[in-house]
């Protein structure tokens, strides 16, 4: 079995994925769009035991959204070969958490998806939707998106870290990506505006014996948040 | 010149870090009270691949640099400074003189089993009568046919209890002084072996301290160690590389108090406000950081040296000094702030303090490596 998984950052389900893969067989192939930096997520996914590590990274590709992102994976699974037999996603990345890239890149590579697996065997995937944990079967090439929830968290092989595996770096000409398609040009998601969500903190219920001495401790209350 | 850290340091210490928060984390308190030696943990250090990482994939190495390593027991000692000195007595003491000194017959008998973590490698150098004097050993080796016989005993050997090889260091010729001792290679199932006391001990009480004696201990000749009278040399060998690790041991633990007390001075309320907001504890906080930072960058640069070939001994020794007394005042004051909570046992900060005290001793007291850097700055006047 070939499996390819792409990965963003092995804090999330992305972890869970690499793991569910290298689970299933060893020949394992992790993908990277991203910054130069995204090269320590890919080396810790070869420290883990996947074989073959790649990083598609340009300048062109700043700003992309989830379509232009799963576009150019899909020209990257192109040119690594298209002959895997199970593709993997976490369900979503740790920052936008949109979970749209891994059924995105199913639709635009024509294959079948199940998404939030919890459980990979040959031939059944468990995924779980709406509180409801479903058996389905499928059919390989396949693409999955994997839950947090299959696998746990651990420790690797400290050797793995200094087996020095190589990184193939392909930029948007070696996947034949045109870069009107990348980028904020190839984006059609546009934000406007990010701001912080400001999380509501429980309120405090004051009640006294009388409405005078509920009213006392309400001022109390106020002062000493200093409100008034 | 480049501070920041490589790709591979940087996944060194986030595995580290995943593995010691995991599996050292959780036992920590339990085995300081109960003086238990955690050998479910050593399994896994073995497991993960962590106790032979500065040496190459043929002797069963992780093939990490010696920067990498000293990441590793600076994030081991950062949950527990006992695990962190049973890993650093088998990797920098034992397994770097065999690695440094050995043939490479002796290298394939003995590296295999020990950087695998198959088995536990310690160091038995000092005596009742030899610790900063290590020249007076009175542990004699004498040549009979092809083989060797030792007598003597040993004491403070780290890991001793569950050791599998030892380097012994023994006198061969007692008129010459230091260059009358000779290092041996020595396996537990050798005869004449006997564990005569397990220390008691102040802090890291989770590794194992023994006296080891050895009475008419045959062993054949194979097992010189860097040849006849060059014992002081490999045991100095040994200590200049285990400096290191004890100064990460140091840098560990006194980033640890650090971090609890942060959280404590900023969760604990008096007269009104966080204690955070005193200035009195804010300049100390100030004052410790800077000097937990400085430490960090004299360990760091020894064992950079060290990876680049570059004679180091000095800037281990500056290393070892300035960490572990930074780690004693460290620890000292995060009680002292943290004042009752600081001396429950409920919390880790009085153990962090007893097992800081230990990093100011072995492997050579403080005085020593003032003595060590004493003697680098004459002999570069001369």
């Amino acid at each position: 079995m070939k499996i390819l998984v792409c990965v963003k950052d092995l804090e999330s389900s992305d972890l869970n994925a690499l793991n569910a893969a290298l689970a299933l067989t060893e020949d394992v192939t992790v993908l990277t769009v991203g910054p130069y930096e995204s090269l320590t997520a890919l080396k810790e996914a070869l420290a883990r035991g996947a074989l073959r590590g790649i990083l598609v990274t340009d300048k062109s590709m700043a700003g992309s959204d989830t379509l232009a992102t799963a576009k150019i994976l899909k020209k990257a699974i192109e040119k690594a070969g298209n002959d895997f037999d199970l593709i993997l996603t976490g369900r979503e990345s740790k920052d936008s958490a949109t979970a749209l890239i891994g059924p995105m890149l199913a639709e635009l590579m024509d294959l079948g998806q199940i998404t939030n697996a919890v459980k990979i065997g040959e031939g059944t995937a468990v995924k779980e939707e709406d509180g409801m944990v479903i058996e389905v079967a499928y059919e390989c090439p396949v693409l999955m998106t994997v839950s947090r929830d299959m696998g746990t968290r651990d420790a690797y092989d400290m050797s793995g870290i200094f087996d020095r595996k190589p990184v193939e770096i392909w930029d948007a000409e070696d996947i034949c990506i045109d870069k009107s398609e990348v980028g904020e040009k190839g984006s059609p998601t546009k934000i406007i505006r990010i701001e912080k969500a400001v999380a509501k903190t429980d309120g405090e219920w004051i009640e006294e014996d009388t409405a005078a001495e509920t009213a006392d401790r309400l001022v109390e209350r106020l002062r000493e948040e200093r409100t008034i | 010149m480049d501070f920041r850290p490589t790709q591979e340091e940087i996944l060194t210490r986030k595995n580290a870090r995943e593995f010691a928060v995991k599996y050292v984390r959780p036992l920590a308190a339990e085995i300081d009270e109960n003086h238990r030696f955690p050998e479910e943990t050593v399994e896994k250090l073995a497991k993960y691949g962590f106790m032979g990482i500065p040496y190459p994939g043929e002797y069963e190495g992780a093939g990490g640099s010696f920067l990498s390593y000293i990441i590793t027991i600076e994030e081991l000692a950062r949950e527990c400074a006992s695990t962190a000195v049973i890993c650093s007595a088998h990797v920098s003491l034992c397994c770097w003189c065999i690695y440094h000194w050995g043939t490479e017959e002796q290298r394939r008998a003995f590296l295999p089993n020990l950087c695998s973590g198959r088995k536990l490698g310690a160091f038995a150098l000092t005596e009742a009568n030899a610790g900063t004097d290590s020249a007076k050993q009175e542990t004699k080796a004498v040549k009979d046919g092809d083989k060797w016989v030792l007598n003597g005993t040993k004491v403070f050997v780290t890991n001793g209890g569950y050791s599998d090889v030892f380097i012994v260091f023994a006198m061969t010729d007692k008129t010459k002084g230091n260059r009358g001792i000779t290092a041996f290679l020595i396996k537990k199932e050798d005869p004449g072996l006997t564990i005569a006391k397990v220390e008691k001990k102040m802090g890291v009480c989770a590794s194992s301290t023994i006296t080891l004696v050895l009475e008419d201990c045959v062993i054949p000749e194979d097992r010189v160690l860097g040849g006849i009278g060059k014992g002081f040399k490999v045991a100095m060998t040994g200590l200049d590389g285990g400096r290191i690790g004890i100064a990460a041991q140091a840098l560990g633990i006194a980033e640890s108090a650090f971090d609890e007390t942060v959280a404590y001075l900023k969760a604990r309320r008096q007269f009104g406000k966080p204690l955070s907001e005193m200035q009195a504890l804010q300049f100390e906080m100030a004052a410790m950081r800077t000097e937990i930072e400085a430490s960090k960058l004299l360990v760091y640069q020894a064992a950079d040296m060290k990876d680049r070939g570059l004679e180091y001994s000095m800037y281990a020794s500056m290393a070892k000094l300035f960490a572990s007394e930074t780690a004693m005042k460290v620890t000292t004051k995060a009680v002292q702030f943290l004042a009752g909570y600081g001396y429950s046992k409920e919390y880790p900060l009085e153990r962090m303090m007893r097992d800081a005290k230990v990093t100011e001793i072995y492997e050579g007291t403080s005085e020593v490596q003032k003595m060590v850097i004493a003697s680098h700055i004459f002999k570069e006047e001369r």
